[in-house]
């Protein structure tokens, strides 16, 4: 039964967007964007409010589809109808919109978004499957969410409103002519400096003395036309040279990856820590393991859940030579991280039974480009390092397009620069057998079915190469955890035998807590979690718990210590919470008197369990033990 | 503008698009649903462009409102 909630906090109000709203924003803005045409540069809000849910609906592919809808019949000038899809693969059959509960079967979680010729974003998380089936997924999904494109047109057609006309931005030829003569050699030149910190200053010191030949007083150039027109130039030359095959900014040929550098075990006191080099790219990622207390509790529209891996993307405005604003995650950053996350979900450790929560954090220190796959790479490693059975290492690889007309060249490993101009940038993350993630974002119409999976093919040998590299480093997770991590023993104990680790209002657990120093949770399923600083003591937890939920045999003989004298026997206790009667005629062969005057409280016996009854009670004797040493003895007499 | 709805069939999902009577101020508004699902879809822009606007200043919100549906019954009692 679902009943919709009221706000917790003080204020009873929704308050700033959760991860997952940040993220849907994202995922929609993405294929709108380059669905607007160029020059349009008007303020555009879309608002997407889920008013009802069915938690079994996701709801992603639903608010993207109502965006486009919307948009189609209003009065901007939007290139749609697009449309939205996500692909399940089950069975080893695609799945178009599964239900939350059918993706849990599924070995894929793909949206796509297109329009009725192009597809326009791809973004999506496997159980390592191949790049054949990932394209299939994606053409699949393209070809099903035509029918939503058909039926917004047609409720376009019927409604919707004239568009705003765009003005078509004309270029002031001669403003062109001037850059263009002042600064075309010049730029060209200094595209052929490999360093980014060099180049970025050649590039400063054109657009300087272009301002100063341009921009006095009378001049009839508006700057801000002047900086796009460097612009342009900028964007041609580097695209002109990658179709040419001549070599890329930094030197590189279309298929090289960048110089890696791969260290793991860097910062002492961490649990795990890696520190990954590509080029001019840098990341610092560091694992920490934490008992599950530290999980974090996600409070979903859909109920509330425990996360207990967590991945943290941090750029820092120093990672490239700025200075900024330090405060809470961006949505790029968010959005990096998630796809970081998703990149590595299929290699982890089952999180139901691993013990441990794992919160990775990724510390952007250098960036010319494809960070988010740095991260992939130095989580990786810096899981293995800490101890994390990872099922394989993963690497991500940045790749990015170039077309004209019937010309294309493939990139692997893109900078920062040749980020913005290429026509599809994608990111593909995997193991050695198949892609875990897989992002798109495609600019142009005409990337047809064969350049995407040439693009495919060129990444994976990108993707092959890195995991080289990190397997020359550390090929395995570690043996053991860090010494800093906290120690996690798991036993398992029935479930009748809960009660007797809790104890009367937790006075078990509480005095099991104090005594041995570790923390002890035990769950509805008998699954007790020790967790110590140090492992001596959650092996002496372990031990004391162990003897807690020991069943008492018959005929066996246990080391008991007298609890308490009656007149008519003794209580002895054999387990901790376990007293059994040695009743006055089971004490000796001989006659007791009374007995008081063979035991004495506190003392340490041993005695025969001989019988124990319906109710559980105990039946113990002494007596049994001696005649079964005398049996003993005149055996051997 | 009068009321008009589509419908699409989209796998096993039946989705139904609805217009014209909510958020007509807006420049383009639906209620869309599926199974339980509804999410108003609104776009609102600005008539014109701030002077020298480099990039296209387009931004989406998806939010999601706790009355739309909750598991924990306890949290209304």
């Amino acid at each position: 039964m679902l009943l919709a909630k009221i706000p917790g906090g003080f204020f009873k109000r929704e308050g700033r967007p959760s991860e997952k709203e940040t993220l849907i924003s994202r995922l929609i803005d993405r294929p709108l964007r380059p669905s607007f045409p160029k020059g349009f540069m008007n303020e555009v809000q879309v608002i997407l409010t889920v008013m009802s849910l069915n938690p079994e609906v996701q709801t992603d592919v639903i608010a993207m589809i109502g965006a486009s809808a919307a948009l189609s019949i209003s009065d901007l000038p939007f290139n749609g109808p697009i449309g939205g899809a996500r692909v399940g693969y089950i069975n080893d059959n695609y799945v178009l919109n599964p239900s939350l509960s059918a993706m849990d079967d599924s070995k894929l979680n793909l949206m796509v978004a297109g329009s009725k010729e192009a597809i326009l974003m791809v973004e999506s998380e496997a159980n390592e499957l191949s790049e054949e089936i990932m394209l299939g997924a994606v053409m699949y999904g393209h070809e099903q969410m035509q029918s939503v494109i058909d039926v917004i047109q047609e409720l376009k057609d019927e409604v919707g409103k004239d568009q705003w006309p765009v003005e078509e931005i004309e270029k002031d030829a001669s403003l062109v002519k001037l850059v263009n003569d002042l600064a075309f050699d010049k730029i060209t030149s200094a595209y052929q400096v490999a360093d980014k910190v060099e180049r970025q200053k050649q590039l400063d010191d054109i657009r300087n003395h272009i301002d100063s030949e341009t921009n006095d007083e009378d001049s009839e150039y508006d700057a801000s036309d002047i900086k796009d027109e460097i612009k342009a130039i900028e964007k041609s030359i580097v695209r002109n040279r990658i179709l040419n095959g001549d070599p890329r900014i930094d030197g590189r040929d279309t298929t090289t990856v960048r110089n890696i550098d791969v260290e793991v075990d860097i910062l002492e006191r961490t649990h795990g820590s890696a520190l990954f080099t590509r080029g001019e790219t840098q990341a610092i990622v560091v694992a920490t393991l934490g008992t599950e207390r530290y999980s974090q509790i996600i409070d979903a529209l859909e109920g509330e859940y425990k996360d207990k891996f967590m991945l943290h993307y941090n750029f820092p405005p120093y990672s490239v030579g700025e200075t900024g604003f330090i405060g809470s995650p961006k949505r790029r950053e968010i959005g990096h991280g998630k796809l970081a996350r998703r990149a590595l979900e299929a290699v982890l450790p089952d999180m139901a039974t691993f013990p441990y929560t794992i919160r990775l954090v990724s510390e952007i220190t250098e960036s010319n480009g494809s960070s988010s796959m740095a991260t992939v790479c130095g989580s990786s490693l810096a899981l293995m390092h800490a101890g994390v059975p990872i099922k394989a290492p993963v690497a991500g690889i940045a790749m990015g397009l170039v077309k004209d007309g019937d010309k294309y060249q493939v990139l692997t490993d893109i900078l920062g620069d040749e980020d913005h101009l290429g026509d599809m940038d994608f990111k593909v993350a995997g193991t050695t057998e198949g892609i875990t993630a897989l992002q798109m974002d495609i600019k142009i119409d005409g990337i047809t079915k064969s350049i995407m999976d040439d693009a495919l093919v060129h990444a994976k040998t990108a993707r092959l190469h890195i995991l080289d590299k990190m397997n020359a480093v550390i090929n395995k997770p570690s043996d053991e955890y860090s010494n800093y991590a906290p120690s996690i023993i798991t036993i398992t104990v029935a479930k009748d035998k809960i009660r007797d680790v809790i104890g009367k209002g937790g006075a078990t657990i509480k005095s099991l807590t104090e005594i041995t120093g570790a923390q002890i949770d035990i769950n509805d399923d008998g699954i007790v979690t020790i967790a110590s600083v140090d492992k001596s003591s959650g092996l002496l937890a372990k031990e004391k718990i162990e003897l807690l939920t020991k069943d008492v045999e018959l005929n066996t003989i246990y080391e008991g210590r007298v609890a308490k004298i009656m007149d008519f026997g003794a209580f002895v206790t054999i387990l901790p919470g376990k007293d059994g009667l040695v009743h006055i005629s089971e004490i000796s062969k001989e006659r007791v008197e009374s007995v008081d005057k063979v035991l004495t409280e506190g003392q340490i016996v041993k005695v025969k369990v001989i019988e124990i009854d319906r109710q559980k009670r105990i039946r113990l004797s002494m007596k049994a033990i001696e005649n079964e040493k005398e049996e003993k003895t005149i055996d051997e007499g | 503008m009068s009321e008009i709805s589509k419908k699409i069939l989209l796998g096993d999902q039946e989705i139904l698009i609805e217009t014209g009577k909510i958020a007509r101020q807006a420049n383009g508004s639906v209620m869309i649903t599926c199974d339980g699902t509804t999410i108003l879809a609104t776009v609102a822009a600005r008539k014109e462009a701030k002077p020298n606007q480099s990039f296209f200043p387009l931004s989406v919100n998806y939010q999601e409102k706790t009355y739309a549906a909750g598991k924990d019954t306890r949290r209304l009692l």
